[in-house]
């Protein structure tokens, strides 16, 4: 899936990614592709995935909000 | 007719006058590109923000939120946002008439407060009443206009929120100049607080959401996000427009010093060759008397 991280500033990641682990405010949650649309609140914590390289990368964000469309994951942060 | 000593002066200061107006205009050039370059990084941030609250009020309809209650105190609080820094023509005026005509239009029979960002705004206002004078609100925000930044914004913001939220103000608006392009800046009045709840209702989206939590609760943590990327967005916008206005003022006076450059150096020529005729005339004369 594609996932994008954006803060005011600048775009933090901008790529394909296999499976995605988000902080969630409600506790964490894993993306796989295909998930269905969903918006969540994130808490401050890493985004956890695998890059195409199938690398393990993690991003730490500020809290935010995450949507998840058409196989795109947004998320939104300080 | 002046001395070609004095005009020759005069040559001299113009052009150095000239030079550091054209230095001015390079580097208010540079600024402008990392301005614009600021605004182009938030935009998608602040597209897909709009996007999910869309999105997410439409299927809620008249929410009740405290960012959009009505307190009806009679008291409203103005921010104008300047630059610290003069010589960008009209920008910063611009700006400080806006307000004044805003206070006298709408501000009749209310208590009007000022909280300028930049310094422009605040001298001038320091010497009106409507300036803050110890509450808990800082007098000014001039901090924000140098090197902005996401989180000095947001801090300054939620300070804004709990004002209002502590039911001091009925209403909070921004004054600011909106960058069209580099040499058109538009000053506005935007609305701040309260939060206007009844548009967005044009869109409805067709993919059907989960949301997690519900969906009012990420309404009250998104509200205060989109509330921070308005002022942001008005301080850069204000920014990109000053380095904008200063380019153009500062071409204008690099175009004036040139022309006074010419004037001066042909009324340096005429002078000189005026001085050459007459010493000329002066040693044909002396010669003539030696001969006769």
């Amino acid at each position: 899936m594609k996932l994008f991280i954006i803060s005011p500033e600048k775009v933090l990641f901008d790529g394909e990614a296999e499976s995605v682990i988000l902080p969630g405010k409600e506790g964490s949650l894993g993306v796989l592709n295909h998930h269905a649309p969903y918006i969540v609140l994130l808490k401050d914590g890493n985004v956890e995935f695998q890059d195409n390289s199938n690398q393990k990368q993690s991003i730490y964000i500020k809290g935010g909000i995450a949507e998840i469309n058409e196989n795109k994951l947004t998320i939104l942060t300080d | 007719m002046p001395s070609l000593k004095e005009i020759r002066n005069r040559i001299n200061s113009v052009s150095s006058t000239m030079q550091i107006t054209s230095a001015m205009k390079m580097v208010s050039a540079a600024k402008l590109r990392r301005a614009q370059d600021a605004i182009l990084q938030l935009r998608p941030y602040a597209q897909k923000l709009k996007e999910i609250h869309q999105n997410i009020s439409a299927g809620l309809d008249a929410y009740e939120n405290p960012f959009s209650a009505n307190h009806s105190n009679n008291s409203v609080l103005i921010i104008p946002i300047t630059s610290n820094r003069g010589l960008a023509g009209p920008f910063n005026s611009n700006i400080i008439k806006k307000t004044k005509a805003f206070i006298e239009s709408e501000g009749k029979g209310k208590r009007i407060t000022v909280l300028p960002i930049g310094k422009k705004a605040y001298d001038y206002f320091r010497k009106t009443e409507y300036i803050i004078n110890g509450t808990d609100l800082p007098s000014h925000a001039n901090h924000l206009v140098d090197k902005t930044k996401f989180d000095d914004v947001a801090a300054f913001t939620e300070i804004l929120m709990n004002v209002f939220l502590n039911k001091q103000f009925e209403r909070i608006v921004i004054i600011y100049n909106q960058f069209k392009n580099p040499a058109v800046q538009i000053p506005v009045v935007e609305n701040f607080l309260p939060v206007n709840t009844a548009s967005d209702n044009g869109k409805t989206s067709k993919t059907e959401y989960d949301f997690e939590p519900q969906k009012e609760k990420i309404l009250s943590d998104l509200i205060p996000r989109s509330l921070k990327t308005q002022i942001y967005k008005a301080v850069l916008d204000s920014l990109a427009s000053e380095h904008g206005a200063r380019m153009t003022a500062m071409h204008k006076a690099t175009d004036n010093a040139k022309e006074l450059q010419r004037e001066l150096k042909i009324t340096y020529n005429k002078a000189r060759q005026a001085s050459i005729t007459k010493e000329i005339l002066e040693i044909v004369a002396g010669a003539e008397a030696l001969n006769s």
